[in-house]
């Protein structure tokens, strides 16, 4: 039941610059797959691909080894939540649910058995004659999701479906979504440019620009071991920090790993200025000034504004990228020419 | 609230669509495919509004001959016509006189009353509301009654004159005031519908600009013309549009009071056109008229989209 | 202060009164008329209020006016305008609201068309087509017309463009074909804009006067209004029965009244949203 994009291509009607190219993706049956990355990475022309709600312009698209890149969006044993819910105003929370089964071959009984299984499961059976209009957002986002289940879809997909709520019922619904995943069993496709949501709910992450996959792995192996510069800058809160070397090579650590005191095998120095102090908390964050640029330090330690001292990193906290960006396991050793953005 | 832990067991089983009939699945195909879906609604705007234009346009250089219904052409012929024609700078100035009222008092009774009615009380409301009933009814309705009550023998408007101690009127029936009279109708006709789009456009003037006014001590007067007015006008600009393109092709009332009246003293373009067509047969010179109505429309619709949206809109 | 606004509150009474009588008077004056006997009817000066209440001109008036055969042609033809409009528009309007297609920029300056061009100036033309197609007095001349509408296909496109893509998108994940998103999910979402449309033409088409005496030849198809306007002008004005006149004009004009009474609102919105863009 994997899901496979096989060379997809997409070209929107009007324009000449394909949104994607050759792209090729592989969602394992039953992972929660997140695709992950800034707006306009072509995540969600991905997922509607697969839904069938955008024609692909070239390539293929199979849903459990089946060719599905002509099939119609219904015929697909899919099922889509949407970032506004999309639940049809017009319809009571039974009646959203009860309307896409009637399309399909099933019995009226058949039907309300499935009916009243979501509702309950979902805990709307109290509010299955209200409209639309009178449920709260969370309560909508639980009807959408309902209305997902009602038929037993062999893949979720979901297009930033947590972004309309707050954020204290998001982080609750992050954790009955991963519930539903353990429960139901089946694969899970979401979309999201929110890396929490990705790292706290995936167990593949895919990381996505400019319509290229960048990295796809667990959230772990995204975390420790970004595969080139874009995902080490984009994965963390905040990013890595990236300095580009005289050789063209890159090195690069988290705020996290930076450290006032030599660490023992401590093999990377930086002397910089403190700009600003942050206070989050539980710790602080830095904005140090080091000549060629400005890194980001992030520590426990209370350290003034203005003071100018030495930091280290040690070693194992380092990641090296070569001159195109992408990780290498060869340590660089070279000066430091100045601070790297990827997105500059 | 948290997902339901109940044991509501949740059927796995995979759904397939059901089978759609043949012509199901035709009509559903077609549903995709957008011209078809527009078909039905170009081709009766090209046959009857399109089409019609050049056909027209044809037809005001042609005699059109009524027994062998073949057009002859005759060049510039009808224009001539009409450039030299009496009867048609009389009925032109009509029409432009009827227009230059029509709107000029239209519209300003429509911003009086638009701002007098606009308190959203009961009476306000319902007289907003009795006002518009002659805006949905027929104008064979309401020229029949304004033809009773202009009845120049025994209508009651001449009663009341006559008890204000002013002469009776022959109202529609003289040279005179026959112009007059369908002026009155129209608007009172069309007052309601007039005051209605007032009030609405007053409605969508947000509040915060008037509290502002009242902290700049703004008097009442200078709050109306240097707030209300200004961003009243696109509403007015609207209303101003719809009703000179109206004016320019009244027909009904004519048709229904005076039939263009003594020596065609109320006499508009839309009635020339009919009676040149229809009553004199003279099909070519109808048409040569028609091309001028449809001119003077439409140089204001061009006025309206040009300017429309640019000057007069504020937000 | 105080005084000045008593004033105030006595000339807005006054105003008020005037527009009353203004905008009623002249309807209670054709319902007493049509009353009256002929002979009071015409007494001058007039009476206010019957002397005696006579309801024989409305049965007058009904055979005079041909009731009967004009109202079926009334019903006939607008109900059948209302209904084609509608089933014409809707597609049209999504199609445009909804889709991207080849030619939709020319096309819907098309549909807009006949919000620029009057009938006034066009009806010739369209008068000698009907007379070399021989449709002259007959229902499909009155219909088809009516089919296309510029105003209720750029009004539901409005409404059409609010619907979310993604309520639609679900419905065909749903399974349902391009009928049922049509059928079953816009035109529920887009039902008052759809009953102010179908108002609209029915007042529209009732009330038309034009189009049915300029565009008919003789009397097969013709509607109401021409006939209740015959009973007055086939008589000389001196000869004319006001109270008969006054009795059909009141008929005439019943289920209007009735409609407008029952939905004034949607009716005032619907006229005047109808204009403003």
């Amino acid at each position: 039941m994997a899901i496979i994009l096989e060379g997809v291509k997409k070209i929107y009607p009007g324009t000449t610059e394909p949104v994607m190219e050759d792209f090729n993706l592989t969602i394992k049956d039953g992972s929660f797959t997140v695709l992950l990355g800034p707006s306009g990475c072509g995540k969600t022309t991905a997922l509607r691909m697969i839904a069938g709600l955008e024609e692909v312009t070239a390539g293929k698209i199979y849903i459990d080894g089946a060719d599905v890149t002509t099939v119609d969006p219904g015929a697909r044993n899919i099922a889509m939540v949407f970032q506004n819910y999309a639940i049809y105003p017009h319809m009571t929370v039974r009646g959203n649910i009860e309307f896409g089964l009637k399309n399909y071959k099933i019995t009226k009984a058949k039907i309300q058995e499935r009916v009243n299984g979501v509702l309950a499961q979902t805990g709307l059976t109290d509010l299955a004659g209200r409209m639309p209009a009178q449920l709260s957002g969370g309560q909508r986002q639980r009807v959408a999701l309902a209305r997902a289940m009602s038929k037993s879809p062999m893949a979720f997909l979901m297009d930033e479906p947590l972004s309309n709520l707050d954020a204290k019922l998001r982080s609750q619904m992050r954790s009955e979504l991963i519930q539903l995943f353990d429960a139901l069993g089946v694969t899970f496709i979401y979309v999201t440019h929110d890396q929490t949501e990705a790292l706290t709910m995936a167990t593949d992450i895919v990381v996505m620009y400019e319509g290229r996959i960048m990295q796809q792995g667990t959230p772990q192996e995204v975390y420790e071991n970004p595969a080139n510069i874009f995902v080490a800058q984009f994965i963390g809160d905040p990013g890595m920090n990236v300095l580009k070397l005289k050789n063209e090579a890159f090195v690069g650590f988290k705020p996290r790993a930076l450290r006032l005191v030599r660490p023992a095998n401590g093999d990377f120095e930086i002397a910089g200025q403190i700009l600003t102090r942050e206070f989050l908390g539980h710790e602080y964050m830095y904005t140090i000034d080091v000549g060629c640029g400005r890194i980001v330090l992030r520590t426990g330690q209370m350290i003034d504004a203005g003071t100018t001292h030495t930091f280290y990193a040690d070693a194992a906290d380092l990641c090296y990228f070569d001159k195109n960006q992408n990780r290498t396991f060869e340590p660089q050793q070279a000066k430091v020419v100045q601070v790297f953005h990827v997105d500059e | 609230m948290s997902m339901n832990d109940t044991t509501a067991t949740l059927s796995r089983e995979r759904l397939e669509l059901k089978e759609r009939s043949w012509f199901y699945k035709a009509l559903n195909t077609a549903l995709k495919c957008p011209y078809v879906l527009i078909a039905p609604a170009i081709i009766v705007a090209l046959w009857m509004v399109i089409y019609p234009i050049f056909f027209g346009l044809y037809a005001s250089f042609t005699k059109w001959d009524m027994f062998t219904k073949s057009f002859t052409w005759v060049g510039l012929a009808n224009y001539k016509f009409l450039l030299v024609s009496e009867d048609f700078w009389k009925t032109m100035g009509n029409t432009l006189l009827y227009m230059v009222v029509f709107v000029l008092a239209g519209i300003s009774l429509n911003v009086l009353l638009g701002v007098f009615l606009n308190k959203n009380k009961p009476a306000h409301n319902l007289i907003q509301t009795i006002m518009f009933t002659p805006h949905i009814i027929s104008f064979v309705s309401v020229a029949l009654i304004w033809l009773w009550l202009m009845q120049p023998a025994n209508g009651i408007l001449n009663y009341v004159l006559n008890i204000l101690g002013l002469k009776s009127s022959y109202w529609y029936r003289s040279a005179d005031s026959s112009l007059l009279s369908i002026l009155i109708v129209a608007l009172w006709k069309g007052m309601g519908y007039g005051v209605l789009v007032v009030i609405s456009g007053l409605r969508s003037i947000p509040q915060y600009v008037y509290e502002a006014a009242r902290l700049d001590k703004s008097s009442k007067p200078n709050t109306f013309f240097k707030i209300t007015l200004p961003l009243l006008s696109p509403t007015l600009f609207f209303l101003i549009v719809t009703s000179v393109v109206s004016s320019f092709c009244t027909y009904d009332v004519v048709a229904l009071m005076t039939k263009g009246g003594t020596d065609n003293s109320s006499n508009l373009l839309a009635y020339y056109i009919y009676q040149q067509g229809f009553l004199f047969g003279h099909f070519g010179r109808a048409m040569a008229a028609s091309m001028i109505l449809l001119v003077m429309t439409s140089v204001i619709s061009f006025l309206n989209f040009k300017f429309a949206g640019k000057e007069v809109h504020y937000q | 202060m105080k005084k000045e606004s008593i004033l105030g509150k006595i000339v807005e009474c006054v105003f008020l009164a005037f527009l009353f009588l203004l905008f009623v008077f002249p309807f209670y004056w054709m319902l007493i008329t049509s009353l009256k006997t002929t002979l009071e009817a015409v007494q001058f000066p007039p009476t206010l209020w019957p002397s005696k209440l006579i309801f024989a001109n409305y049965a007058d008036a009904w055979k005079a006016a041909g009731f009967v055969k004009y109202g079926k042609n009334t019903i006939i033809i607008t109900f059948a305008a209302v209904a084609l409009q509608l089933i014409a528009s809707v597609p049209a309007a999504f199609a445009f609201a909804r889709m991207n297609f080849r030619g939709k920029k020319l096309f819907f300056t098309i549909i807009l068309s006949d919000m620029m061009i009057p009938i006034q100036a066009i009806f010739i033309p369209i008068f000698l087509m009907y007379s070399r197609l021989g449709w002259l007095n007959t229902y499909r001349s009155m219909i088809i017309p009516f089919i296309y509408s510029g105003y209720s296909i750029f009004f539901m496109h409005n409404a059409f463009m609010q619907v979310s893509n993604e309520v639609l998108e679900a419905a065909r994940l749903d399974g349902s074909s391009e009928l049922a998103v049509m059928f079953k999910v816009i035109m529920p979402m887009i039902k008052p804009v759809i009953i102010t449309l179908a108002l609209l033409c029915f007042v529209r088409r009732w009330n038309d006067y034009f189009w049915n005496t300029v565009l008919t030849t003789n009397d097969t198809v013709r509607t109401l209004p021409i006939a209740i306007n015959a009973i007055t002008e086939a008589k000389d004005e001196l000869l004319r029965r006001w109270d008969v006149s006054m009795a059909g004009n009141v008929m005439l004009m019943a289920p209007l009244l009735i409609l407008y009474t029952v939905a004034s609102k949607r009716i005032k919105s619907a006229f005047v949203y109808s204009g403003i863009k």
